[in-house]
């Protein structure tokens, strides 16, 4: 059926279920170095009007924490808080392989695949989707890092698969490395016919907004 | 300030405690009222009745809870046929009383009544199985008020529909008029998100209409905005293509120009000609 409507006006509520299940992880684009971990914390997500409240990314977050398990491989793993606000237990584990070196102007190039989980604490139900990325990296000015990453995100109970790209910028202070990403979420879908506000281009998909913090354990240089 | 402000506020504090918070409390807004205050002239003749046809009248469930109703005469007597109004979810019997003198003065008795929390019904939280328990109560009544049982059919608004579909579950009807209906609870959520995950999530209630209808063999109205903006008129067509009955024993009205709340209006004459029509064809 063509869609009738333009715009759709949100029913308040709504803008909450994107807190049940949508995760806030930064791209993990470089491998954890092999024999050591990280932890991350990660806040940020699609930017929609909050009715009555502002155009804001929506506050999700999760920590997390990787292991180098080989050289330019690493295990990952992380806790999504938001959703247990509403009583949704949320977990990723996943994988990042790095298989091209940076060299000069080549950026490095990696793939990275994450299963999601998600169990209602309160209700019966559960839901799983994986996520799939390729990413290419640049190290400049030694603490300064530019990424770009393409991904899709497989949802296995029958919605649609939703792609999406990310830019971001690094920077490592110490073992601190701080990230700022900007997303472009389900650029194939045409948003004007959803029921929530997202903030988009051309009424595809809805842009996101994300903030990062890692810290590398041990001596990672 | 915005009713979910608190909310949204609580969840910036809250995130990282295990909660439970569902949804529930917020997919229903009851408006409170003192005291009822209708206009029996509403400025177009559709929508005028007299004082005497109308009464107003408070009903006691089985567990105490008190709801609040009205019924309006037809405007011409006897009525030819019975019907009850399920009105939506942001407005109290007062504020869709529009509706209410329209089918009175299309010739029907009509039964309006608030749910509970809403107008001045008893001051509890709603949930499907208590608005359910509401329908059901105020059908008995009305019926003990010796209005013939066959002669009632249903017409709804926006979240009535959903009560009407729940009622036509267990109490079946000759015909049911939803009027700017949302598919299901389920629908509304991934129409917003893309996301499949299940609504259980976040809310135990479902409002699921879509599957009710999908059971039911009753002829079926569907009236939809074309500029709905609040919900879509896309799960009407879904509600449409989910009803079992043949093409002939069901219609879907999409109406040029109108939005969630005006399309009576907007379909004038209409409106009425097709309500009547249809009343008359399936009227035991």
């Amino acid at each position: 059926m063509p869609h009738l409507s333009s715009r759709a006006k949100p029913p308040r509520w709504l803008v909450l279920v994107l807190f049940a299940v949508s995760c806030a992880n930064t791209a993990h684009v470089r491998p954890t170095a092999k024999g050591h971990w990280d932890g991350d914390f990660n806040l940020g997500g699609p930017v929609a009007e909050v009715p009555g409240v502002a155009v804001i990314p929506l506050p999700l977050t999760s920590v997390g924490a990787s292991y180098g398990i080989a050289d330019n491989l690493d295990l990952q793993a992380h806790v999504h808080l938001t959703s247990l606000v509403l009583g949704v237990a949320a977990v990723d584990v996943g994988s990042t392989w790095m298989f091209v070196k940076q060299a000069g102007a080549v950026p490095a190039v990696s793939v990275g695949a994450r299963l999601f989980g998600f169990k209602s604490l309160r209700a019966p139900g559960a839901d799983a989707d994986l996520e799939l990325d390729a990413s290419a990296s640049w190290v400049y000015a030694r603490r300064w890092m530019s990424y770009v990453q393409g991904g899709a995100y497989v949802q296995f109970l029958g919605g649609p698969v939703l792609p999406l790209i990310a830019v971001g910028e690094s920077l490592r202070v110490g073992r601190t490395e701080l990230l700022l990403e900007g997303r472009w979420y389900a650029f194939n879908e045409d948003s004007r016919y959803h029921i929530l506000p997202w903030t988009s281009i051309g009424n595809q998909g809805a842009l996101g907004l994300l903030f990062g913090v890692r810290y590398h354990f041990g001596d990672q240089s | 300030m915005s009713r979910l402000n608190p909310l949204f506020l609580g969840l910036f504090c809250a995130s990282g405690l295990c909660g439970c918070l569902s949804l529930d409390p917020f997919l229903y807004t009851p408006d409170r009222v003192e005291a009822y205050h209708f206009e029996f002239d509403g400025g177009v003749p559709e929508e005028r009745v007299e004082a005497s046809q109308f009464t107003l009248v408070s009903v006691k469930e089985p567990n105490g809870i008190s709801l609040s109703a009205i019924t309006v005469k037809a405007t011409v007597q006897p009525p030819t046929a019975y019907a009850i109004f399920f009105h939506g979810k942001g407005n109290t019997m007062e504020g869709e009383f529009g509706r209410v003198k329209r089918l009175a003065n299309m010739g029907f008795d009509v039964l309006d009544f608030d749910y509970r929390g809403f107008g001045t019904s008893t001051d509890v939280a709603p949930t499907e199985d208590g608005v359910d328990e509401d329908s059901k109560t105020m059908l008995e009544w009305w019926v003990a008020q010796g209005v013939p049982r066959s002669q009632i059919f249903y017409y709804s608004h926006s979240f009535g529909t959903a009560v009407a579909a729940q009622r036509a579950m267990k109490d079946p009807t000759y015909l049911m008029v939803l009027e700017s209906p949302f598919a299901s609870l389920a629908e509304f959520k991934t129409d917003a998100s893309s996301l499949d995950f299940p609504i259980s999530f976040l809310a135990r209630d479902t409002w699921d209409t879509k599957g009710r209808v999908s059971q039911l063999h009753i002829p079926l109205i569907l009236i939809h905005g074309i500029e709905d903006r609040y919900v879509r008129p896309l799960f009407s067509q879904q509600i449409y293509d989910a009803s079992p009955e043949a093409p002939a024993d069901k219609k879907l009205i999409l109406v040029p120009g109108a939005d969630h709340d005006d399309s009576p209006t907007r379909m004038g004459a209409a409106f009425a000609s097709v309500l009547t029509e249809w009343v008359a064809r399936y009227r035991p």
